[in-house]
């Protein structure tokens, strides 16, 4: 009786959301027909079970310190060596992973939102405040990103927080320009001066009808830069700019153990690998999103 | 005995582009009686769209409206101020459909809700209600399955059928007049037949009024009542539809209705020259250099609407002084 109420109701629902289910089984169908799509996806999804689960999967803790078992090689018990003050290398890339994701959301966080409400004002409304905008997101983008970074990282003081807030600083453009760019064709479109006949407000226009059709854009160059700017803070790290010791932090792992590079390989090499493996990741999904959300290849018109 | 609704009274605009000053409207001249149905004809650009978004007061830029009034139910549109017009008119007293169903619908919402939020956003209503509502609309504008459309995108939809959408939504409001901006020129034939009489039972169904604007003079004879035609700018001719059609009074009218295939015609007859540049417009009657009639004085002076027979008004000097 309640069992057959659920089937009901469960029936009901996917009835009501029938397009959206179907819309959801055709991405999962795209994204298994490219192989390097599901090969970054299935990286990511790792990744992210990794840092979850750190402290179960981890075999040591990665600030513990056996300063006895310095440097020692690759071996059962320490899987990938130990560093220079005898941490478990594997144990703190694997916290590393954690470290690495953390910033890069709160940096998309801060962005994404930023930038697209910068952008939608720029892009719908113009005029001055459209020069202004689009002027200060002119000023950050004239410096290369990674200088602009570390000068205002330098600025702020060496701390994991200042450098999420240094690269955020320096990524907010690209999403206002996009969103700013998006707003100025979408709002010429039939639709919204229909919207207009119907006596909606600018407001209800904007986030209603303007800001659902900017976000396939966004969320594709969102993906595209999740890779780099897991680059950019291993790269603050490397400089000291960025996580502070005994973080494990990638970045600041190859910075210290790069002194070991010629004898004890491992201590650099891995937590680059780790580097590595992430951005390529990253970069292989953003592709494969751009590619699926591209109307020609859906529906079988391209 | 009939109530007016709409009175455009020597409407002015202008476009101000880099080539010039393009002198869109010159003074155009138009009442709208309640539950009629109003024709307007012309060749493209020669102001049909422009009038339509000037009652909505939705003239976008480089356009500005010089001068003139426009007053619905006894009030002047363009005294009031923005906010206003956004609140108590549009959608709630004026709502327009387009030439363009399926770009005229949002892409990535739904049918259904986008019926249901044009509800919601102008009647007091609750969201269950709205969704009710929604379907008994759909089922009015004759759309099969209902249930299944609304839960559809608009690109799933025919021409047709996003137009039956759309009137649905812009009628949902029960508006007092619902501007048709050329709402069947996209569709096939035999859905244009199909949308027309739509139209037609739905003004006496809502109890509306419909302005028509279109080029297609067979629409017109199909539909309306009473017909406006337009010529560069200009309201050349008024009157109801048997008046036009059987006895145009205008050289430009009357080229129209030669320009029309028919049995008794042998020969098409097109009207001599083309559209005039609007950033440099005809002196006097701006018709004159394409006018069989031309006289000297049509170079000189815009001409007067004249009243030739009743309710049949023609702005030519060739019915000037005749009565």
């Amino acid at each position: 009786m309640n069992s057959n109420n659920l089937h009901k109701k469960l029936d009901s629902w996917k009835k009501k959301h029938s397009s959206e289910i179907s819309d959801i089984k055709e991405s999962l169908f795209l994204i298994k027909r490219s192989p390097l799509t599901t090969i970054g996806l299935i990286i990511i999804l790792l990744l992210v079970c990794v840092a979850i689960f750190a402290p179960i999967i981890a075999p040591y803790n990665p600030l513990e310190m056996h300063l006895d078992n310095r440097l020692s090689s690759p071996s059962k018990e320490h899987l990938l060596g130990t560093d220079e003050l005898g941490r478990d290398i594997l144990s703190r890339i694997i916290y590393g992973a954690g470290v690495a994701l953390k910033i890069m959301l709160i940096v998309l966080a801060i962005d994404l939102p930023l930038g697209i409400l910068l952008g939608l004002i720029a892009g719908y409304f113009g005029g001055w405040i459209d020069e202004i905008i689009m002027r200060m997101a002119d000023i950050f983008m004239a410096f290369p990103r990674l200088v602009l970074a570390m000068a205002i990282g330098t600025a702020l003081g060496p701390s994991l927080r200042n450098t999420m807030i240094a690269i955020a600083l320096t990524m907010w453009p690209v999403y206002a320009r996009l969103a700013r760019g998006q707003t100025l064709s979408i709002k010429e479109r039939t639709f919204i001066e229909a919207e207009r006949a119907l006596g909606s407000s600018n407001l209800k226009i904007i986030i209603f009808n303007i800001l659902p059709l900017c976000f396939s854009t966004l969320i594709v160059r969102a993906t595209l830069d999740m890779g780099n700017i897991i680059r950019i803070a291993a790269g603050m790290s490397f400089l000291g700019l960025g996580a502070q010791p005994p973080t494990p932090d990638w970045g600041l792992m190859i910075s210290s153990g790069r002194n070991f590079l010629i004898n004890q390989w491992w201590v650099p090499t891995f937590p680059g690998f780790a580097i590595l493996l992430t951005v390529f990741a990253f970069n292989l999904l953003g592709d494969g999103i751009r590619d699926i959300s591209d109307p020609h290849l859906r529906r079988g018109q391209g | 005995m009939q109530e007016l609704l709409l009175e455009v009274k020597d409407l002015e605009i202008n476009f101000y582009t880099y080539r010039g000053v393009v002198r869109a409207l010159n003074g155009v001249n138009l009442r709208i009686n309640k539950g009629e149905f109003f024709g307007l004809v012309g060749e493209t650009g020669c102001g049909k769209s422009v009038t339509a978004s000037a009652i909505l007061n939705l003239v976008q830029n480089p356009g500005r409206i010089e001068k003139g009034e426009i007053i619905f139910k006894g009030i002047d549109i363009l005294k009031m101020s923005k906010e206003e017009i956004r609140k108590d008119i549009r959608g709630k007293e004026i709502t327009m459909i387009m030439q363009y169903p399926i770009a005229a619908l949002n892409p990535v919402i739904n049918n259904g809700e986008q019926i249901s939020e044009a509800l919601i956003a102008n009647i007091d209503i609750t969201k269950n209600e709205a969704e009710k509502r929604t379907i008994e609309l759909l089922k009015e504008v004759n759309i099969p399955e209902p249930e299944k459309i609304a839960r559809q995108y608009p690109h799933q939809l025919s021409g047709g059928m996003a137009q039956r959408v759309m009137i649905a939504m812009m009628l949902s409001t029960k508006p007092s007049l619902l501007i048709a901006d050329e709402p069947t020129t996209a569709l096939d034939v035999s859905i244009q037949a199909q949308v027309l009489n739509l139209l037609k039972d739905l003004v006496v169904k809502y109890n509306t009024t419909i302005l028509l604007i279109t080029h297609d003079l067979s629409v017109v004879a199909e539909t309306c009542e009473r017909v406006g035609v337009m010529y560069a700018g200009d309201m050349v001719e008024i009157g109801e539809l048997k008046h036009i059609i059987d006895n145009p009074k205008h050289p430009y009218t009357r080229g129209l209705i030669n320009a029309i295939p028919s049995e008794k015609r042998t020969k098409l007859q097109e009207i001599k020259g083309s559209v005039p540049d609007l950033v440099n417009p005809p002196s006097g009657c701006r018709f004159h250099p394409r006018c069989t009639f031309a006289k000297s004085v049509c170079k000189q002076k815009k001409p007067q609407m004249l009243e030739v027979e009743k309710n049949h008004l023609v702005s030519c000097y060739l019915y000037d002084g005749q009565k």
